[in-house]
C-alpha cells in the first residue's frame, strides 16, 4: 500500500463516490418513507397495474409485509446494484486508464514496485465500494430505527447487506481484473463493464418470464438473489463463500499480470 | 552506468529494436539519435523496467532493469517523450505528489528548478501549454537529484530560449557527475551536449561515435548564389560537390574542414550565402555513405 497513491485516488475520486451516495440516498429516504407498518406494501395496488414480467425483470418482488421484506424487495433488488456504475467507471480508471493515457509511467518511475501500485489501487476500488454500501447501509437503518422502532429485523438487514458487499467484491475485482489486463480502456470497459451489465441483464430476463429461469446458470446474481438471503438457507452460505473466493482470486489474478506485462509507457 | 547487451525486441518486421548493443558511462551524456519509429524509445522503456526484452539484457548501475526496476528508480531520472500527467492536478501538486511518492525529503532542488526554468506550477495542467508541461516535465525529473537521467526528446515543445537554458542546467549536471541518456531527433541539440552519440535506425544501430568525430563527418550543404558562371567553376575546380540549382546559384556540399570552402569562395564574387538545414534523414544517409566509402 503506498498512502501518496491511495491519497490521490481519494482525491481523484471523492466527487464521484458523493454523486452516487446523493443518489442512493435519494433512492432509500423515498421508498422507506413510503413504508406504511399497517399496511405493509402501499406500492402493492400501483405495482397491480404494471405487467408481471415487468416487475419480475425489475425485482420487485415483496415476500410479506414486514419492513425487510420491503426493503429488499424495492431497495436490494434492483436499485442498489446502482454503484456497478462507480465500479465501472473508477476500476477502469485505477489501472488501464493511467496506462493507457500514459501517466503511469510517473507512477513507476517512483521506487515503488509495481505490486504495490497495483495492489493500492485493488484496495482503493474494494474499499471505496464496500465504504458506498456500508454508508448507504447505515443511512437506511438510523432511517429504519427512527422511523419505525423495532420493526427492522436488524440481524437480517445486516446479513443482506454484506451479500450485497460481496456481490460487489466480484463485481469489482472482474472490472480491476481486466483494467490490469489490457493497455487500452476501449477494451478494458468491453469487459469490465460489459461482464457486471451482462450478469444483470441476464437477470433482469430471467426474472421476466419462469421460462427463462435457466439463465440463471449464466450470471453471478443467481447467487445474491435479496429475498433468498432475507430468508437464509444455504444460498447465504454458497453465496459468501463463492464471491470470496472468485474476488480473491480476481484480485490477485490482476495485480499477478499487471506485474509481469509489458507496458506500453 | 547504463548497458544494453543485444537487446532485441520485436513488434514485427523492422518495428522495434533489434541485437542493440551500447554503454553508457558514469558521468557521460549520451546522444541517442534516430527519426521517429527508429525504437529509441522502445529502448528506454527497457531501461526504465516498463518492458521485458525477447532477449539481451538492459542494466543500470549493473542491475536488471526489469527485475529491479522499483530498486533502481531510486536513482533514475525521467523524461517520458509522451507528456502524459494527472491532467485534473495542479502543477505543484503534482510535483508534491510525486515527492511524497518518492518519499523526498528535501524540496529545495524541486524549488530551484521551478524558478529556473521559469515553470507556473499555480495552474491545473490540463490547461497548461505544451512547453509549460515539458518544462512540468523537467522539474519532476531532476528534482530527486538522481544519479542517472533518462531524457526522451527532452527539448521538445521547448521555445529556443528555454532550449538553451536545458542545455545549461544538463551541463551544470554533468559537472556534478551525472549520467545522462537523451534521445533526440535534433542533431544540433546533441552536438551541443553530448559525450558520445549513437545513432539508431529501424532498431539496428547504425554508428556510434565520439561527438566530435561525428561533427567531422558530417557534411554541409551551402546555398550559394555567384556574380557569374566562372565563380562556380572555381569552386568544382577546388574540389567540392556542386549541384546547380538555377543561373549562377548552386549548392556546395562540404565535408570535413570548413575553412577551405572559405578560402575558395573568397576568390568568388557572392551575392548571397545560406546554409542549408539538412533534416536528420539525409545527415544519416550521408553518415551512411560516407562511411561505406571510407571501409
Amino acid at each position: 500500500m503506498n498512502k501518496a497513491l491511495f491519497g490521490m485516488n481519494v482525491k481523484t475520486n471523492r466527487n464521484i463516490w458523493l454523486i452516487f451516495f446523493a443518489i442512493l440516498v435519494m433512492y432509500v429516504a423515498i421508498i422507506v418513507s413510503i413504508y406504511d407498518p399497517s399496511i405493509g406494501d402501499p406500492f402493492a395496488a400501483l405495482m397491480d397495474m404494471f405487467p408481471p414480467e415487468l416487475l419480475g425483470a425489475m425485482n420487485f418482488t415483496i415476500m410479506n409485509g414486514e419492513l425487510i421484506s420491503f426493503i429488499s424487495g424495492y431497495l436490494y433488488g434492483f436499485i442498489m446494484f446502482i454503484p456497478m456504475i462507480y465500479v465501472i467507471i473508477v476500476g477502469n480508471r485505477l489501472i488501464a486508464k493511467y496506462v493507457d493515457s500514459g501517466s503511469m509511467a510517473y507512477l513507476l518511475s517512483t521506487p515503488n514496485k509495481r505490486r504495490k501500485i497495483a495492489l493500492t489501487q485493488a484496495v482503493f476500488l474494494f474499499l471505496s465500494t464496500t465504504l458506498l454500501i456500508v454508508v448507504v447501509a447505515g443511512v437506511n437503518l438510523l432511517m429504519c430505527i427512527s422511523m419505525y422502532p423495532g420493526l427492522l429485523d436488524i440481524s437480517k438487514f445486516i446479513i443482506l447487506n454484506l451479500g450485497l458487499i460481496g456481490y460487489f467484491a466480484l463485481i469489482s475485482s472482474i472490472t480491476f481484473l481486466f483494467s490490469c489486463i489490457f493497455n487500452e480502456t476501449r477494451n478494458s470497459l468491453a469487459f469490465g463493464a460489459g461482464i457486471p451489465l451482462l450478469f444483470f441483464v441476464i437477470n433482469m430476463l430471467r426474472g421476466a418470464s419462469p421460462d427463462l429461469d435457466f439463465l440463471k446458470y449464466f450470471t453471478a446474481l443467481s447467487l445474491f438473489d435479496s429475498n433468498d438471503w432475507i430468508t437464509g438457507g444455504n444460498i447465504v452460505w454458497i453465496g459468501s463463500v463463492a464471491f470470496f473466493l472468485t474476488s480473491i482470486l480476481f484480485y490477485t489474478l490482476g495485480i499477478r499480470i499487471f506485474i509481469k506485462k509489458d507496458l506500453p509507457l | 552506468m547504463i548497458r544494453v547487451e543485444h537487446l532485441t525486441k520485436s513488434y514485427g518486421p523492422g518495428k522495434g529494436v533489434f541485437d542493440l548493443s551500447f554503454e553508457v558511462k558514469d558521468g557521460e551524456i549520451f546522444g541517442f539519435i534516430g527519426p521517429n519509429g527508429a525504437g529509441k524509445t522502445t529502448t528506454i522503456r527497457h531501461l526504465l523496467g516498463f518492458i521485458k526484452p525477447d532477449s539481451g539484457l538492459t542494466t543500470i548501475n549493473d542491475l536488471d532493469s526489469f527485475k529491479y526496476a522499483s530498486y533502481i528508480q531510486k536513482n533514475i531520472g525521467y523524461l517520458p517523450g509522451e507528456m502524459a500527467f494527472f491532467d485534473q492536478m495542479k502543477g505543484i501538486d503534482f510535483l508534491n505528489f510525486l515527492a511524497k511518492m518518492r518519499g523526498m525529503k528535501s524540496k529545495a532542488k524541486m524549488s530551484d528548478l521551478i524558478e529556473f526554468l521559469d515553470l507556473d506550477a499555480s495552474g491545473k495542467i490540463k490547461k497548461m501549454s505544451k512547453g509549460m508541461k515539458q518544462k512540468l516535465g523537467l522539474v519532476a525529473a531532476f528534482m530527486h537529484d538522481p544519479d542517472t537521467l533518462i531524457l526522451d526528446e527532452p527539448t521538445s515543445g521547448l521555445d529556443p530560449l528555454m532550449q538553451l537554458k536545458f542545455v545549461e542546467l544538463i551541463l551544470k549536471e554533468k559537472k556534478r557527475g551525472k549520467t545522462i541518456l537523451m534521445s533526440s531527433h535534433s542533431f544540433e541539440e546533441i552536438e551541443r551536449t553530448c559525450d558520445r552519440a549513437l545513432i539508431i535506425k529501424v532498431g539496428e544501430l547504425v554508428a556510434l561515435e565520439d561527438i566530435n568525430k561525428l561533427k567531422e563527418q558530417r557534411r554541409k550543404v551551402y546555398s550559394v548564389a555567384f556574380q557569374s558562371p566562372e565563380d562556380i567553376e572555381i569552386i568544382r575546380n577546388d574540389g567540392f560537390e556542386v549541384i546547380e540549382r538555377g543561373i549562377n546559384t548552386c549548392d556546395v556540399v562540404v565535408s570535413g574542414d570548413i575553412n577551405l570552402f572559405f578560402q575558395s569562395l573568397s576568390k568568388c564574387k557572392i551575392l548571397s550565402f545560406d546554409v542549408l538545414n539538412q533534416s536528420l534523414e539525409e545527415i544519416f544517409m550521408n553518415y551512411y555513405k560516407e562511411r561505406d566509402e571510407i571501409e
